[in-house]
């Protein structure tokens, strides 16, 4: 019962405020609005048992990449003559054929039934991820691929972002 | 197996992927330590030494045992043989932007460094039997590939280029993403092998609607990097706008890692669905006749729209880039079979695809040399004056149409025989008629290189000569030309492919 | 409802006391439900009488250091009334929206920066069972849930519609962004030398000894007090306070982003900035200053007094903290906004990062010695 009403509740929360973000007609708004999504997607991670993922999510999402991202809007001038109605039209074009062919296939499909019985987690999700982070034939690879991911895209766009070379600034 | 092995033995068998890494850091603290802005040569040398020991280790790795390592690194032919395909690729790009006497000294460390990044991206999105990995790999290449693009920030062609590409390359890794986490939510693992067996599962029941969402949504980020059909739209552009080598870069060491993924996510995690071979055919499903004729239908809109496309254009580039969007039409052709030797035809014509295409955007780097413009005007009268590169052009040309002396013509009957064989008459038909069209506009170049007189504005006053790219050239095109290791070529995608199949 | 385990564990959760007091057919989430509205109603009490006495302290102590006695008259004895007539003031002040504001963002934002700053109390043990939700992510929990707060802040400065609330809300974005990483790194050491996220737990590991197992004391002390000299630092940042108050720096930007606030709304963000320091400080003082521990109070353990004296000792251990902060703002001068940014990315960070090196090597020798 629990379960069902919070459910609702970030279903309602998240998919109410990406709507607002797609239609807000001001576009700092719009990023505003997503705050709702991220948090209601944390919300779904809770209900799932995720707890360490969920409170990445805020701390990424929520307090970085939105932050970032408002930071980006705020810089950059605003665009006043967009065309609203277009956008709402492909929106709702999108949604609906989306909803419509997935419909089908969702009441029908079978999920991988060990992923929902592991979901009990008894307590606390971190120290479980910490180990399998570091065991060899876990996700150590991908963990560490991750961290070449990140210097190159950190490369990119300090490269790209700076003025001249670096010595003529200071 | 895997378990077995202790950690060091472990280690060995990414040993190329670790030395990589280890340049790939070394050029950084180079640069960082203020090699980049005085003595770019430095950097590249550095570089080109990190990436020839990484061949050596491959090389070295060649007849090795098949291994999974770390729980998800694939250790096979096909993978090995792909990771020399990009470290070789890569390295030739770093000679290519060493001998590009246009660009502006700027962002020299950058380039290395992003360009070993993409490689290692590449390493690990061949090598890999798991989703998350194969999604990490495609995420470092395509990452360092959106930088390297906008390496030239001063040039408002390659920042809007740049910019494309990772709106574009987001947008399509991001649906990628969806597809392969629909996959694990309904199989409940990301091991392609496990994978497999669940497909067959629910094809077998009458599921296969529910498989098809999510491969197409993996076939949307694939189709981005390969460029093919309705996801090619980028590829003009930002290879019009970034330099010549970066371009190299993109329309080979990119598209051969892609096309290698692809080939081993479907003979994997699709093995059940597929047919063997011409004698071990499986009952045909629904599921299997529609994926084919998808495949199918992507190719033949790929290459339609690369040929027509091409036909009409000015800069060299840009016409390059329409044309390897036609060739990954032909060899999505390949792949479309879904069987060995369409695998095999795919995996052999990467190969060729590999030689004339570098070679192609070479030769385009050494005209711009030396006219200063990468227009097809710019050949005007090139041909006499450059005897040796002009007659390495027309050898790429003739490869790159499909005629017979050269690799592309062994390359493209290889696609065609098995596209007939398996079903697919009539794409090997349109192949066919492609390469005729195609003949139009590399025919163009031709002209222009030797039948047109030299405009008064052509030559540069201190037009360098560059006698490596020359070489390079000449290399290349004695490669393509030469046809004899053609055979063994199609071995060596055999073994590739079997090891993919059997494995 | 085991889904929900990780977010109430282990038996001295505020929803595990209440479970014990209604018959065992009560649903889980109702019992939730009652102690969330409990928990709410506690931690803004606690809060906004923290507020109140934080600004009368402030304001002492900014005089003292002034060389002035600060606010004398209200209610006698040392204008200790003083808060309270400023809290009445703020309460019958005109609430004012501006005509040009975005109204929408203007009055979600107080409440958004005071809601994430009060959710991140939850994971804060007052006492060995003072604590509304004892969570495995502990610290983690806090940074998070805090890390809301900025966003309110930058809808505050654009809702505003106003120049130097944008000014001051960008800077919010940039400072507070960047300042994350140290402040997510310094705790990296006393996580490391506890084992555990939770800052309850890192209470329970300090105590007896008479004090000697606090991480200041133990044998990683000298990891302990610089990462909490970092952590300090970068707590000040995070916290807009003095010497990086920037995104209200009252001689450029009028107030920065709460410059057009006034009444209720004002006060929000006020409470907001007492409870976020005094978040810091109790995180600083449960993971280096040992909790709720004191030298003898042990020997106190099982008596009715032991539970009210510990959160005694937590909060007056806090309110140290918060005195040093304060302490901080009144002696050091206001830096500039580029030294701000070079300071927490170029000295900060590495600092963090050596340390982490120096914890993770240290930790991994002592667990491989002792055999643990």
């Amino acid at each position: 019962m629990g379960e069902v009403l919070a459910f609702w509740f970030f279903a309602a929360l998240t998919i109410g405020c990406a709507l607002l973000a797609l239609l807000h007609r001001n576009v700092v708004n719009s990023a505003f609005a997503l705050l709702g999504t991220l948090l209601g997607l944390a919300g779904f991670y809770v209900l799932l048992a995720a707890d360490f993922l969920a409170m990445t999510q805020v701390l990424i999402y929520a307090g970085g990449i939105l932050v970032l991202i408002l930071f980006g809007l705020m810089l950059t001038p605003p665009v006043t003559n967009e065309r609203r109605f277009g956008r709402i039209l492909v929106a709702v074009a999108v949604v609906g054929l989306g909803a419509v062919a997935f419909w089908e296939k969702a009441r029908g499909a079978v999920w991988h039934a060990a992923a929902r019985e592991e979901l009990a987690a008894p307590a606390g999700t971190v120290r479980e991820i910490g180990l399998e982070f570091l065991r060899r034939d876990s996700w150590l690879l991908p963990f560490e691929l991750a961290s070449v991911v990140l210097l190159a895209g950190l490369v990119g766009a300090v490269y790209i972002a700076r003025r001249r070379f670096p010595r003529e600034d200071v | 197996m895997a378990d077995a092995l202790s950690y060091l033995d472990a280690l060995k068998y990414i040993l190329p992927e670790v030395a990589l890494t280890i340049g790939l850091c070394a050029v950084l603290i180079w640069d960082l330590l203020g090699g980049g802005a005085d003595r770019p040569r430095e950097g590249a040398w550095l570089s080109l030494g990190f990436l020839g020991l990484t061949c050596l280790l491959l090389i070295q790795r060649l007849g090795w045992q098949e291994a999974t390592v770390f729980g998800m690194v694939r250790v096979d032919p096909l993978a090995t043989v792909f990771k020399l395909f990009i470290a070789t690729a890569v390295g030739l790009v770093i000679a290519f932007d060493l001998a590009d006497r246009r660009q502006p000294a700027e962002g020299k460390g950058e380039t290395w460094f992003l360009l070993l990044t993409a490689a290692l991206g590449g390493f690990f999105l061949v090598g890999t039997g798991n989703l998350i990995l194969l999604y990490l790999g495609l995420e470092t290449l395509g990452l360092s590939s959106y930088a390297l693009a906008g390496i030239h920030k001063r040039d408002r062609a390659g920042a809007e280029a740049s910019l494309k590409y990772v709106v574009y390359g987001a947008l399509a890794s991001g649906v990628l993403l969806f597809g392969a986490s629909l996959l694990y939510g309904m199989s409940g693992t990301l091991e392609m092998r496990e994978m497999a067996r669940f497909l067959v599962f629910a094809v077998d029941e009458g599921r296969s609607a529910q498989v098809l969402l999510p491969t197409l949504l993996i076939l949307v980020g694939f189709g981005f990097k390969l460029s093919l059909f309705p996801f090619q739209w980028w590829a003009p552009d930002v290879y019009q706008g970034v330099s010549t080598p970066i371009a190299a870069f993109l329309a080979v060491a990119s598209k051969g890692a892609a096309l290698a993924a692809l080939v081993r996510l479907i003979a994997v995690a699709y093995s059940g669905l597929l047919r063997l071979g011409p004698d071990t055919f499986l009952p045909e499903t629904d599921f299997t006749r529609g994926f084919v004729l998808l495949l199918a239908l992507m190719s033949a809109a790929t290459m339609l729209f690369g040929n027509l496309a091409a036909l009409r254009q000015e800069n060299l580039k840009r016409l390059l880039a329409y044309s390897s969007i036609g060739h990954a039409g032909y060899m999505l052709m390949g792949v479309a079979v879904l069987g060995e030797a369409g695998f095999r035809a795919a995996l052999a014509y990467s190969f060729v695809y590999y030689l004339m295409t570098l070679g192609a955007f070479g030769m385009v780097l050494y005209f711009a040399n030396q006219s200063g413009s990468e227009d097809i005007r710019g050949l005007h009268g090139m041909g006499p004056r450059h005897p040796l590169a002009a007659t390495a052009t027309i050898v790429f040309l003739a490869s790159l149409t499909g005629l017979p002396p050269t690799a592309g013509f062994f390359g493209k009957w290889y696609l065609m025989v098995a596209a007939w064989e398996g079903g697919l008459p009539w794409l090997a038909l349109l192949t066919a008629l492609m390469s005729v069209v195609s003949l139009f506009y590399y025919f163009r170049i031709a002209r222009a290189l030797f039948l047109r007189p030299e405009e008064e504005a052509t030559p540069l006053p201190d037009a360098p000569r560059t006698p490596v790219l020359g070489g390079i050239l000449a290399v290349l095109a004695a490669g393509t030309l030469v046809f004899l290791w053609f055979e063994p070529l199609l071995a060596a995608a055999s073994v590739g492919v079997e090891a993919v199949l059997h494995w | 409802m085991s889904a929900l385990l990780p977010f109430a564990a282990a038996g001295n959760g505020l929803t595990d006391w209440l479970a014990g007091l209604f018959p065992a057919g009560v649903p889980f989430w109702i019992l939730g439900l009652l102690g969330a509205v409990i928990a709410f109603a506690l931690i803004m009490v606690f809060v906004s009488v923290l507020a109140m006495f934080s600004t009368w302290l402030e304001r002492k102590v900014a005089g003292h250091i002034q060389v002035r006695y600060g606010p004398m008259r209200v209610g006698g004895w040392h204008g200790w009334a003083q808060a309270i007539a400023d809290g009445v003031k703020l309460l019958i002040k005109e609430d004012i929206v501006l005509a040009d504001a975005d109204r929408a963002l203007f009055k979600i934002a107080p409440c958004l920066v005071l809601g994430a700053a009060l959710a991140a109390f939850v994971a804060l043990p007052f006492g060995p069972n003072a604590i509304v939700a004892d969570l495995d992510l502990g610290v983690f929990f806090i940074l998070a849930v805090s890390s809301v707060t900025t966003l309110g802040v930058i809808m505050a400065g654009w809702g505003s519609n106003n120049k130097w609330s944008l000014y001051g809300a960008m800077r919010e974005a940039a400072q507070v962004a960047s300042y994350e990483i140290p402040l997510g790194l310094s705790l990296m050491m006393p996580v490391m030398y506890y084992g555990s996220l939770s800052l309850h737990r890192a209470g329970e590991m300090q105590a007896d000894w008479f004090g000697l197992h606090w991480y200041v004391f133990s044998d990683s002390f000298w990891l302990a007090i610089p990462s909490f000299i970092l952590f300090f630092t970068a707590a000040l940042a995070e916290t807009k306070r003095s010497p990086f108050d920037l995104p209200e720096s009252e001689s450029e930007l009028v107030a920065g982003f709460h410059t057009e606030y006034s009444g209720i709304r004002f006060s929000f963000f006020f409470m907001e900035e007492y409870a976020a320091m005094y978040l810091m400080s109790a995180v600083g003082t449960a993971f280096w200053f040992g909790a709720w521990n004191f030298p003898g109070l042990e020997l106190l353990a099982g008596s009715a007094l032991y539970a009210p004296l510990a959160v005694t000792v937590f909060v007056v251990k806090s309110m140290i903290l918060v005195f040093v902060m304060m302490w901080v703002r009144w002696t050091v001068p206001r830096i500039r906004i580029d030294q701000v940014m070079t300071m927490g990315y170029k000295y900060l960070t590495p600092l963090c990062l050596i340390l982490v090196f120096l914890a993770s090597v240290w930790e991994w020798a002592k667990a491989a010695l002792t055999g643990a």
